[in-house]
């Protein structure tokens, strides 16, 4: 059952930062609610407010800048990227992991931004952000900070923001603009469902080789940077192996996730990645 | 349409009676049930899978403002336990919890919310007890006891000739082990009731609640109140498959408890969480099959041992492990049989009927062995099965001759005709190893219609004709979604000559209609479709009669075709069907009529399991094709066939939505459905976890429909809900093994057990859920359940 929570819905930033200050650890931010719905029915959290985001007409949008970098906003949906042609057609890869999350009903609701707050290892987007290096845009009292997506992550459930800040959009360098990249998920139906194991990768145009695999540590693991050059199998998969500390639970067990792994790094290297 | 019997209705694609209300919202579903000052029910579940409870102290709760009722056991008047076959079920926990979903105590409280608040107030002490998991723990002598001195409770045998001479006759043996799992009905409704005082003393109960007349004799027993004193009511069910039996029938015990005590009406409503945890599951067995087989592919002997998990108490077990004895050999021929099986006691959830109720279980392990036996002997499937088995006339493991209409076989060929499986199984199991491989798998079955032996079987349908020329009809048997209602109002119409839109079905109410048995076994249609059958032509020849003194016609010319009465010899009409019911009653002619139907004779002996089971059986067949990428285990259904003889299709898309509902959860069970304990503790309580089949999981699905129409039934029918969902397990396995090469003995068949070929070690922990107060994370910690060295 739910608790009671007052509800707020700020029209500005500023307003955000206000309402987060006057209640401090009461308050929770309020995207689609997916995740935190969830957890206020099982008890996990408690608010005693909600800040809903989605009342900041340009958290909503998907952008462009004049650095050609990509903009999501905080209230981008995960259907909204799914259905954005200049999404699908130069950045492909973040419209491929966002359709794998829940079911259409729940992509409806379900902010990408989001997906990257909850911070579970699990978390679709996750590894298509770490492997299209992407920044983390924050809003705090003192203005905007940029995080790189790598160093966001700090635990299950935990992310580097700090008190009185949030997400306000998330960036993709225009680097990556049309670099080769691909996500493969295993779950254990085709609808709604966390992954067993995920992995991306994308090949930048500087030669760069990134791999990102989820679901196997406290947070979704980006490993070093390899040479497109000159790949070697083996030593990728030893650091993936060296990298990853996966559990057994509901989902899986350890020995068939590590071996998942290595599956889908050779598929991702071969070019095979497609989902399910 | 209906060339053959010039039916006008029958075998028509009618719309369902229900379907308005449900897609417009106007069905009242049971937690759609409120009145004013009614007060809610909430039950304090066991700490403990198993424990003695020292005490209770409810004292605190009672003194919470708004709380107007808190029970125990103490408080039921009646018989304390109730039962279908072994009375040894708590309504409320008495000294002992066996099971977690066990409740121990009861609030009635002006709000849910206080309710609950009162739950957690009440105090019991335990000392707790070990556990018992495991059946094959269980059923040993020197386990600790769960009720009584003997944790087995069940043993159904079947005798048949000698097995040792069977097995000397052999030249090798097939001898396997196989496993099941517990599965979640998945019910898309979870249990709820409304209880209130009756105006003349006694209970009146409205709730989702699928066989009425054994709930309420449990009800009243507990209450001691006479039956006609409690009256309960179907609301619209939103699903059940057997579910919602026991475990509604304690919801509606203890809600009437509360109401009775507090003289308020009293509302119980169990979210996901509580239903999964308290309900039924359907049994997991422990399978040995051994067969003694000669080098042609005949089978001289079969020794069958199986255990069924019947969890905390017997509740279906005795049944469901009766059909399993009677269909454990399968539809195949031999000789010497000796079958054992038995149920035993544990700790987990209590198991009883489900959709299937113990057929899906033997089938996986029939159907896998009839495989291995034609791999063994060099044939393909369907040769082993055309070869061994049963037509017309043959005598089954328990010595029935068979005579009607089998159609084992015809079904089977059209099945491996429609996707062209012997090309295709020869073609895949030949192909190379690549990452995906294409598998095509079949089984078979042959099932006992109805309850059989099992007990007495008989059920009553009225039919009551208005004076406008409107008709009721209501009957003993429910609809739980399964179309029955539709079916009966198909038939009603058939017989009276009118059109469906006159026709108003009226839920079943246990006040208002005749004790017809549970709505069970797959005998709705067959039963309940031959008394409304019976009913509408009791009326209709009271009807034709005041009809003949009215036109002066002699009543071998009438009879009424599309809503008229009509004089046959020259096709005039001679009044309406509404002109013509005024005027029965108009002449004080009863336009009521109750049709009663028993089930033919059925026999069975106990002690060598030998009889006429059942009056007749159904026969299907399943065909899955799947590809297997063999680098992750997952199992793609690409392709499903399901034929099935249901005699006569009373409403194609009925038969239809029951194909296709019944594959879905057959792929859940082989595929992807475990209810999982550890140690008694349920892993998972909603369907985040527990997965069941979504829309996007389900194949193509070609259903053919086999019309061999069978005596017993109304118009031929015989039926369709059970056999339609107890075969595509063991396909799917099948199709695993001719991609793979590899046999699952244990399903479900997940990814896991696809690629390694066993069940690994896994904990009910979520990696992704960890508790946000959790200061310092430490990933080792999520280990808690890890039963890792
Ligand atoms: C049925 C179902 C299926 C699902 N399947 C998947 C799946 O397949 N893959 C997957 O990855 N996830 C899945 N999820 C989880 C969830 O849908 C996603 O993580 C989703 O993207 C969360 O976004 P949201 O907008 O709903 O977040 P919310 O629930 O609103 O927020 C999630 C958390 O992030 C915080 N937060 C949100 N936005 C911000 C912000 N801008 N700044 C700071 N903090 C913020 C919130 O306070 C909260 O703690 C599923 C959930 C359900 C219910």
């Amino acid at each position: 059952m739910l608790n009671s929570f007052s509800y707020y819905k700020p029209k500005s930033e500023i307003e955000i930062i206000e309402t987060l200050k006057s209640f401090g650890d009461d308050a929770k931010i309020l995207a689609g609610g997916t995740d935190l719905l969830v957890y206020m029915k099982q008890q996990i959290a408690g608010p005693k407010v909600l800040v809903d985001i989605k009342g900041v007409p340009d958290f909503s949008k998907i952008d462009v800048d004049s650095g050609g970098n990509l903009i999501i906003g905080a209230a981008v949906t995960c259907n909204d990227v799914v259905e954005n042609q200049y999404i699908r057609n130069h950045f492909p890869v973040l419209a491929t992991a966002a359709k794998t999350i829940g079911s259409y009903q729940i992509r409806n609701r379900a902010t990408v931004v989001g997906n990257i707050c909850n911070a579970s290892p699990a978390a679709d987007m996750a590894g298509a952000f770490l492997v299209l290096d992407a920044v983390v845009i924050i809003a705090t009292e003192k203005g905007n900070r940029e995080i790189p997506i790598k160093h966001f992550f700090v635990g299950v459930k935990k992310t580097s923001l700090q008190q009185n800040e949030f997400v306000k959009a998330i960036k993709v360098p225009a680097d990556y603009k049309d670099a080769e990249a691909s996500y493969l998920k295993a779950s254990r139906i085709k609808g709604h469902d966390l992954g067993t194991c995920n992995a991306a990768m994308s090949r930048s145009k500087n030669g760069k080789i990134k791999i990102a695999i989820g679901s196997c540590n406290i947070t979704p693991v980006l490993l070093p940077d390899f040479d497109s050059n000159n790949i070697d199998l083996a030593n990728i998969l030893t650091t993936a192996m060296n990298s990853i500390k996966p559990i057994d639970d509901l989902r899986g067990s350890k020995e068939y996730r590590k071996h998942l792994v290595q599956v889908f790094i050779k598929r991702l290297l071969n070019g095979k990645g497609h989902s399910h | 349409m209906n060339s053959k019997n010039n039916h006008k209705i029958i075998g028509n694609p009618e719309q369902r009676v229900d379907a308005i209300g449900k897609v417009t919202g106007t069905a009242k579903f049971a937690e759609d049930y409120n009145v004013l000052h009614q007060l809610y029910g909430k039950v304090l579940r066991s700490k403990y899978p198993h424990a003695k409870i020292l005490s209770v102290d409810t004292s605190k709760a009672e003194q919470l403002d708004g709380v107007e009722a808190v029970l125990t056991a103490n408080d039921i008047p009646g018989k304390k336990v109730f039962g279908i076959v072994v009375q040894n079920q708590t309504f409320l926990a008495i000294d002992k919890v066996r099971y977690l979903g066990d409740g121990v105590a009861l609030v009635a409280a002006k709000t849910k919310e206080i309710a609950e608040q009162a739950i957690a107030l009440i105090d019991v002490q335990y000392e707790p007890l070990p556990v018992i998991a495991d059946p094959e723990e269980s059923i040993k002598t020197d386990a600790v006891k769960i009720h009584g001195d003997d944790n087995t409770f069940v043993h159904h045998k079947v005798r048949k000739g000698d097995i040792e001479k069977g097995f000397a006759e052999a030249d090798f043996i097939l001898e396997k082990k196989f496993k099941t799992q517990f599965i979640e009905h998945s019910y898309i409704e979870p249990e709820a009731v409304l209880a209130e005082l009756a105006e003349h003393g006694g209970v009146k109960i409205t709730g989702s609640v699928q066989n009425l007349f054994s709930s309420r004799r449990s009800v009243a027993a507990a209450l001691n109140l006479d039956l006609n004193k409690v009256q309960i009511i179907q609301s619209t069910l939103g699903g059940s498959f057997g579910g919602k039996d026991e475990v509604m029938t304690s919801m509606c015990c203890r809600a009437a408890l509360l109401c009775l005590k507090t003289g308020k009406p009293v509302k119980m409503v169990n979210t996901r969480e509580e239903s999964m945890l308290e309900s039924y599951k359907r049994h997991p067995y422990v399978l040995f099959y051994k067969w003694g087989v000669k080098n042609d592919g005949s089978i001289t002997a079969m020794e069958i041992k199986c255990i069924a998990d019947g969890g905390a108490y017997a509740s279906m077990s005795p049944f469901v492990t009766w059909r399993s004895v009677v269909q454990a050999t399968g539809p195949y021929h031999c000789e010497n049989v000796k079958t054992d099986i038995y149920a035993v006691y544990t700790n987990n959830n209590y198991t009883g009927a489900m959709r299937g109720f113990g057929s899906p279980q033997v089938n996986f392990a029939i159907e896998s062995m009839m495989d291995e036996l034609a791999e063994k002997v060099g044939k393909n499937p369907i040769e082993i099965r055309l070869q061994n088995g049963y037509e017309r006339g043959d005598v089954t493991a328990t010595g029935q001759k068979l005579d009607h209409n089998v159609s084992y076989k015809e079904v089977l060929k059209k099945a491996a005709e429609a996707i062209n499986f012997e090309e295709k199984w020869k073609q895949y199991r030949a192909s190379p190893k690549t990452p995906f491989k294409k598998g095509i798998g079949l089984a078979s079955s042959y099932r006992g219609v109805s309850l059989g032996a099992e007990g007495t079987d008989a059920v009553g349908t009225i039919v009551s004709v208005q004076t406008d020329g409107s008709v009721i009809v209501s009957s003993g048997i429910t609809d739980m979604g399964q179309g029955a209602q539709t079916q009966m109002s198909q038939i009603t119409a058939e017989v009276l000559g009118i059109s469906m839109e006159r026709i108003q079905f009226l839920n079943t109410n246990t006040s208002r209609v005749p004790d017809s048995g549970p709505t069970v076994a797959s005998r709705g249609t067959i039963m309940s479709g031959s008394a409304a059958k019976k009913a509408a032509e009791i009326v209709k020849s009271t009807l034709l009669d005041v009809a003949s003194e009215m036109t002066g016609v002699a009543l071998q010319n009438l009879d009424i075709k599309n809503n008229y009465l009509v004089d046959v010899s020259n096709d005039q009409r001679l009044a309406s069907f509404s002109e013509l019911a005024a005027e029965c009653f108009n002449n004080g002619k009863p336009m009521y009529g109750l049709g009663w139907h028993k089930s033919p004779h059925t026999s069975w002996d106990e002690e060598h399991g030998q009889g006429d089971a059942y009056y007749t059986f159904v026969y299907g067949t399943n065909i899955a094709e799947i590809e297997v990428d063999t680098e992750t285990g997952k199992v793609n259904v690409v392709d499903f066939v399901s034929a099935h003889d249901v005699g006569k299709a009373i409403n194609r898309n009925t038969v239809l939505g029951q194909i296709y509902g019944g594959v879905a959860m057959g792929l859940g069970y082989g595929m992807l459905e475990e209810f999982e304990f550890e140690n008694g503790i349920p892993k998972q309580l909603n369907f985040d976890e527990y997965l069941i089949a979504t829309a996007m999981d389900v194949p193509r699905i070609k259903a053919i429909i086999v019309e061999n129409e069978d005596a017993a039934g109304p118009f031929g029918a015989k039926s369709i809900g059970e056999p339609a969902t107890e075969l595509a397990a063991p396909a799917i396995v099948n199709a695993i093994y001719n991609a793979t090469g590899k046999r699952i003995y244990e399903i479900p068949a997940n990814l896991e057990r696809v690629l390694l070929g066993h069940k690994l070690t896994r904990t009910g922990e979520r990696g992704s859920v960890q508790k946000e107060k959790e200061e310092t994370v430490n990933f080792d910690s999520c280990k808690i359940r890890s039963t890792e060295k």
